[in-house]
């Protein structure tokens, strides 16, 4: 081992601006790729201003409500500005929570909550106000509600045990921790199937693992350039065979590799707030080591180099759109769910070992490593 | 010392070698001539354990080419005619990184040393901008890293200058005469086979190189 490793670094010096360029790719692109997403995504949303004057509990969870909102982008700023910005037409709409929201809804008065302001290129006012009317209602229901049961208790002469505010946030964890509002598609003649958690349409490790498998077929690229026909009849004369060699940089690869992983996983958990447990980097592991195993193994068999390539970028693909990584085929694994399981991209974004690809990957690679050729070449 | 016994080789249904049997002693260099196509090269590639014959039986130095291939390949050393060499290294990084694969270790000294011996002095330059001569004695000096007494040269010198054959035939003169090495050597340079090898073995149909080499007085057998 020791040979080798003297070897790989005698190459890396050589090789390492490739290298290090097929190790961060991944890295690198799906920084890009989700920035990218993030900042369509924060234009395709709708501009508004809100101006807060009053700072009470209710007029707080009402902005909450609204920033929480999806397709908002909240500016919030002074009315002036707000209006100047609307004028310019650079805010779709301008929503103002004057002083007394809180004392019009304790009271009852479920009327003119709140001041809203368009202009001619106000496209989507009439959602937007619709959706901030909601969260207002529901804030006004929830005081009545509030307010009706105060009234039972002391019509019935009951102990107050609950007060106001007590009666308020109850209401609001059962709406949160509730799903309120619920619906469950079954087809003619077929039974309920289990809730599904539906993958979000883009997600920073099934971007990742798109260039991870391209990048390390890549990678593995020296299985191929170092047991080239001229080279073949050299590793006939050597102590270390070529076999023995291949087995020492795959160890070594795959080390370099997993520690890349490992800051990999680090750095998505500050940028994409991505998970970092125990469980999510054995499954970053298993995935990489069975992609890793593929592109070495791929790499044994093939003869010319562009056929390797253009199977990796096959492979890369084929696993994307089978694991649901970015475009979630929903049509074809619901007709079908075991072909989902075919991915290990799959296994990855689920938090998963892919067993099987992993068993079948270590058989082979065993298989490689054991089996006896012909003595001559 | 080498016995060789009926050997044959067929590729398919064509007979490329027929009932070759010879025998080689240390210390000796012999040639091997004859018409592209003869079976010269193949003749060297099933000496040198890179394919195995369809009949006959080689013993290398009581070693059998059938039982004790890995033993043999410790003592044979293989010049393929293409250059087979890490373009992308220096000669140093070269040799530095066979003798790292190689039964035999060797200081960084000895190495460049291995290199000198055969006027190959461009030790830290890439082998990208070496000449064919030195690309070729770099190509002879990692076969020999192992220190081989069994040397097999498939047109080690095709395709360099005047100089660099004079320095390759000098080098492999010393190997065999003074270390006691066996060298077979292929070339269609008659004038490089008379001058290097001790023996000269003609193969393939075509009278040509045999006479030629009669006619100058040269001893010389036909093979098949």
């Amino acid at each position: 081992m020791k040979n080798v490793v003297f070897i790989r670094w005698m190459r890396l010096k050589k090789e390492w601006r490739s290298q290090l360029c097929w190790i961060i790719i991944p890295i690198v692109m799906t920084v890009l790729i989700m920035q990218g997403v993030e900042t369509w995504q924060e234009e395709t949303r709708v501009p508004i201003a809100l101006v807060v004057e009053e700072q009470t509990e209710m007029a707080a969870h009402l902005v909450d409500n609204i920033a929480n909102t999806e397709l908002l982008h909240i500016q919030f700023m002074s009315l002036d500005g707000a209006l100047h910005k609307l004028e310019q037409h650079e805010l779709d709409s301008v929503f103002v929570i004057r002083e007394g929201y809180e004392n019009n809804i304790l009271e009852n008065r479920r009327n003119q909550l709140i001041e809203a302001y368009s202009s001619n290129r106000s496209f989507a006012y009439q959602s937007v106000v619709e959706t901030i009317t909601s969260y207002a209602q529901q804030d006004a229901a929830r005081s009545k509600a509030a307010f009706v049961i105060k009234q039972l208790f002391l019509e019935y002469g009951m102990e107050d045990e609950w007060n106001y505010e007590e009666i308020i946030a109850s209401s609001r964890e059962r709406q949160r921790s509730g799903a309120l509002l619920q619906s469950s598609f079954t087809y003619y003649e077929k039974s309920k199937t289990a809730e599904e958690h539906a993958l979000p349409l883009l997600k920073a490790w099934g971007v990742w693992a798109f260039f991870a498998v391209i990048t390390t077929f890549f990678l593995f690229d020296w299985m191929l350039k170092e047991n080239r026909p001229s080279m073949r009849q050299r590793w006939l004369f050597t102590e270390i065979s070529f076999k023995k060699y291949a087995c020492g940089s795959l160890l070594y690869f795959t080390v370099i590799i997993f520690l890349m992983d490992l800051v990999t996983a680090f750095l998505f958990s500050s940028l994409f707030r991505e998970a970092l447990t125990i469980r999510v980097l054995i499954s970053l592991f298993a995935f990489r080591l069975t992609i890793i195993l593929l592109a070495f193994l791929l790499a044994s068999v093939y003869k010319q180099l562009f056929m390797y390539y253009i199977s990796g970028l096959g492979i890369a693909l084929l696993f994307i759109v089978i694991g649901g990584s970015i475009i979630p085929v929903d049509g074809l694994t619901g007709k079908w769910p075991w072909i989902e399981e075919l991915s290990p991209v799959h296994s990855l974004l689920k938090g998963t070992i892919p067993l099987i690809w992993l068993f079948v990957m270590i058989v082979l690679l065993t298989v490689w490593i054991h089996k006896g050729g012909k003595a001559n070449a | 010392m080498l016995n060789v016994t009926g050997l044959q080789k067929k590729y398919k249904e064509k007979t490329v070698l027929e009932n070759v049997s010879f025998q080689m002693k240390p210390g000796e260099i012999v040639g091997l001539v004859g018409e592209n196509g003869a079976g010269k090269s193949t003749l060297l590639q099933l000496l040198a354990t890179v394919m195995q014959p369809t009949q006959g039986d080689i013993q290398l130095d009581g070693l059998s080419y059938v039982n004790d291939v890995k033993e043999i390949r410790r003592i044979i050393g293989y010049v393929p005619q293409d250059i087979s060499i890490w373009e992308e290294f220096t000669v140093e990084e070269n040799m530095l990184f066979f003798e790292q694969l190689s039964w035999k270790k060797r200081t960084k000294e000895e190495c460049r040393q291995l290199c000198l011996d055969m006027q190959l002095t461009h030790w830290k330059e890439g082998v990208q901008s070496l000449s064919g001569g030195m690309k070729r004695k770099l190509n002879l000096a990692i076969s020999l890293l192992h220190d081989p007494t069994f040397l097999l040269l498939d047109e080690p010198t095709v395709g360099i200058d005047l100089k660099s054959k004079m320095e390759i035939g000098s080098y492999l003169n010393s190997l065999a005469k003074n270390e006691g090495k066996m060298i077979m050597y292929t070339s269609h340079d008659m004038d490089e086979i008379t001058t290097v090898c001790d023996r000269v073995y003609a193969i393939g149909k075509d009278p040509f190189y045999m006479n030629l080499l009669m006619e100058n007085k040269i001893s010389v057998e036909q093979l098949k």
